[in-house]
């Protein structure tokens, strides 16, 4: 080991934040889950397999994950991918699982945990520059390493099948992935931290971040507008350097907190004929889990969402909304 | 999305409480927020502004806020580059809350940040302009005793077509002592010794945000990020002050390749980096190297702007596919002969006409090259307004060429039998091998 990267290790954080706070999360084997925490916050969340793959029997590949902290602070994570189709992105199902899963660690592990201890010393200018500059690369960063491991897994669980030479299977096959395997795991992924003081929306690809204002407004995240974005192309995680399409706002909030923050792969958006029908409809889920609660729009809101797909887009469609129940 | 301020919501000037009207929301980060407004009901002044508004944390977080907008705001702009403050504006409930107006962007900008995205893709002539602009329009900022605290890609814009820029969030210039407002810079923009905590933003840490603006923009990546920055792993302020301040190195020291860019990692640092010349390969590796530990031995805004002029002047364009290429002298002459060929379709350069003025800088005669007083007069200096000579083909001979005078000198010119002729304001003198033009003070000598 070099001298440099003896000191490289010494930052390397010991103990994972979440010990300290106590939280909620979605749960993966279910379509849909929901919860509602202390601070006032309520989540939902819903993915199901859209109409076209239901016919061929194709899997669902999109993915979401989310973590609300117990406790007073309200403190939320959301995060939902969306694996492209087609053959040439064959475990992009894979690729969208483990892009939600790094996003959700990067941002309730490392980055809440800089929030929390102070170490921004609330210079919210200072700490949005640092994300934005910081959290592109580390994303994408982590999601590489985490298909490797896949791939790694399946070349050795293939390896164990095929081969029956016992000193064989004592040799991982740790080959680095190159561009053409990487496009096997492709996925976008939209991702947002929300916390009392501010709110960081990220995207990468397509796919909707929507907010809601008490007056009834719904708006998008200024993201900077990308080019890359039209028709059926997206940009992805599988992109070679692909930090440099992630795109990050960084919202202080000063009096007027959004009423609920909604994530939605774009099969959802694509479903419906123009931007203010979609609106409507986020509108209507908030108001939805206001009026019943989170969990019974969870137990309906996979049916509802399938038969959206099934007379719209017929993609995959997932959702997580998370909505402030404390708002009169 | 916006927290502060709302559409039809009116604003005043402090002095004149003259009005303006929010019209739309245009974007925001930490500071504030940035509107597109109209004055109000004031003859002939119906050109929208952009309206910056300030968070109510930031304005506590920087006290000297409001009295160095004022001192900008009373000194002017430096130079028509800069989308300077024009005047502060108050409004809304609490006294606290204000802001200012300055001049709105023409939409034929765009963000550095989409060079680095791609989302634009410039001629290396209209980048090397780009870069020019910058290191000659900071060079009036801080002659004017200002430092600019925060040069990094989020606030320049450039017009892809020509290369002009121009140059916001302004607000955090402040007088050159040090001290000044609440930013540091830009996370991966400031200088090594910013990012140590040992001071504030101050000339010297501006020429290190420069060299980096100016390596994203030719390079397309950052002169510290190589082998190192992906053994890391943790997001913290640790990691990022151990890369960009304890323990900084170039990516191309000549003398230390222990950070050297890495193939699927850095791809663009190691396709670019060998197409530049020496002399601005130079300048890039004395500030990251020497310059990273001695601010002093940093390049400054002059040496750039004369390295990215000689830079655009050696632009040509490849015979066999049109790409630009860069004259490197002595390069085209290496034995190996790995320079001397286009780095896009990798055919054998073939040169045109180029003219070495002076005995020292080269001017590659393009088909579309045009000459300014910068280059025919020393007292000119970087006057690039008006062009006083362009190539020009023959009209009625497409294979001769010839510099056609569109200054109001005459020229005098010796080609290589030793006939003299004067070249009148207008005329054309036909460029030959060993051709010598005299243009007032300066001459230049033709090579075919």
């Amino acid at each position: 080991m070099t001298g440099n990267q003896k000191d490289v290790g010494k930052h390397r954080r010991s103990a994972p934040f979440p010990d300290k706070i106590p939280a909620q999360e979605s749960c993966d084997e279910n379509e849909s889950c929901s919860a509602t925490g202390t601070c006032g916050w309520g989540v939902v969340s819903a993915t199901v397999c859209g109409a076209i793959h239901e016919r061929s029997d194709a899997q669902n590949q999109d993915a979401l994950k989310w973590w609300l902290a117990e406790g007073e602070r309200p403190l939320a994570v959301l995060c939902v991918a969306d694996g492209h189709g087609g053959s040439e992105y064959k475990h992009s199902r894979e690729g969208a699982r483990r892009a939600v899963k790094e996003a959700k660690k990067l941002l309730a592990e490392e980055i809440l945990p800089w929030i929390l201890d102070d170490s921004t010393g609330s210079d919210w200018t200072q700490f949005d520059r640092q994300i934005r500059h910081w959290v592109p690369k580390h994303l994408v960063d982590r999601w590489r390493k985490s298909i490797q491991e896949h791939a790694e897994e399946s070349r050795t669980s293939k390896d164990e099948t095929s081969c029956s030479d016992g000193e064989a299977k004592d040799q991982p096959n740790t080959t680095p992935l190159d561009s053409a395997d990487e496009q096997l795991y492709g996925t976008t992924l939209l991702a947002a931290l929300l916390a009392p003081e501010f709110h960081i929306y990220i995207q990468l690809g397509d796919g909707d971040v929507l907010t809601g204002t008490a007056e009834g407004e719904v708006v998008r995240p200024p993201f900077p507008a990308d080019s890359h974005l039209l028709a059926n192309y997206t940009t992805s995680l599988c992109l070679k350097e692909a930090w440099r399409f992630v795109r990050i706002h960084f919202q202080p909030i000063v009096e007027k907190p959004p009423v609920f923050v909604m994530l939605a792969t774009d099969g959802y958006a694509n479903s419906f004929a123009d931007d203010e029908d979609f609106n409507e409809v986020a509108l209507d889920l908030y108001n939805a889990i206001r009026r019943e609660g989170p969990e019974a729009v969870a137990s309906q809101l996979p049916d509802w969402l399938k038969a959206t797909s099934e007379g719209g887009s017929g993609d995959d469609i997932s959702v997580v909304i998370a909505a402030n129940m404390s708002q009169t | 999305m916006n927290q502060l301020l709302n559409p039809g919501e009116k604003v005043q000037t402090l002095s004149t409480e003259f009005s303006y009207e929010v019209e739309a929301f245009l974007g925001g980060g930490g500071q504030g927020e940035v509107y597109r407004a109209r004055p109000v009901a004031r003859k002939g002044a119906h050109t929208p502004v952009a309206l910056k508004w300030f968070f109510p944390h930031y304005v506590r977080l920087d006290p000297n806020l409001r009295a160095r907008l004022e001192h900008a705001i009373d000194t002017g702009p430096p130079s028509d580059r800069f989308l300077w403050p024009q005047a502060l504006l108050h409004g809304g409930v609490k006294q606290s809350d204000f802001g200012y107006v300055m001049p709105l962007r023409e939409e034929r900008f765009v963000g550095i940040t989409d060079l680095v995205t791609r989302q634009t893709v410039p001629t290396f002539r209209a980048l090397v302009t780009a870069g020019f602009e910058l290191a000659h329009n900071y060079l009036q900022l801080h002659a004017r005793g200002f430092c600019y605290r925060d040069i990094s890609f989020g606030n320049v814009f450039f017009d892809p077509a020509s290369g002009e820029i121009q140059i916001c969030d302004n607000d955090n210039v402040s007088v050159d002592d040090g001290r000044g407002g609440a930013i540091r810079g830009t996370p991966r923009f400031m200088a090594p010794e910013i990012v140590r905590g040992e001071v504030g933003p101050d000339t010297q840490t501006d020429l290190f945000s420069l060299a980096v603006l100016l390596f994203y923009m030719l390079i397309n990546h950052h002169p510290l990020e190589g082998a190192k920055e992906t053994q890391i792993s943790i997001f913290d302020p640790q990691a990022m002050t151990y890369l960009y301040g304890t323990s900084p190195q170039f990516i191309f020291d000549p003398d230390d390749e222990s950070n050297r860019p890495l193939p699927g990692y850095h791809d663009n640092a190691l396709a670019l980096w060998d197409l530049y010349p020496h002399f601005v390969q130079d300048l890039f590796v004395l500030t990251f190297t020497e310059g990273l530990h001695y601010p002093e031995k940093r390049a400054r805004e002059n040496q750039w702007s004369n390295a990215l002029i000689r830079l655009r002047d050696s632009i040509f364009y490849c015979q066999h596919c049109s790409n630009e290429n860069f004259y490197s002298p002595g390069a085209l002459d290496d034995s190996d002969g790995n320079s001397s060929v286009c780095w896009s379709c990798k055919s054998s350069h073939r040169l045109p006409p180029r003219m070495r003025i002076d005995g020292k800088d080269v001017v590659m005669l393009n088909h579309d090259t045009l000459l300014y007083p910068h280059h025919f007069n020393a007292e000119h200096s970087f006057n690039f307004e008006v062009p006083v000579a362009e190539v020009a083909q023959h009209p009625k001979n497409p294979r001769v060429w010839g510099l056609r005078n569109h200054s109001e000198e005459k020229w005098t010119s010796q080609n290589a039998a030793g006939e003299v002729k004067d070249v009148e304001p207008g005329k054309t003198v036909t460029l030959s091998s060993g051709l010598r033009i005299q243009f007032g003070s300066r001459e230049g000598e033709v090579r075919l």
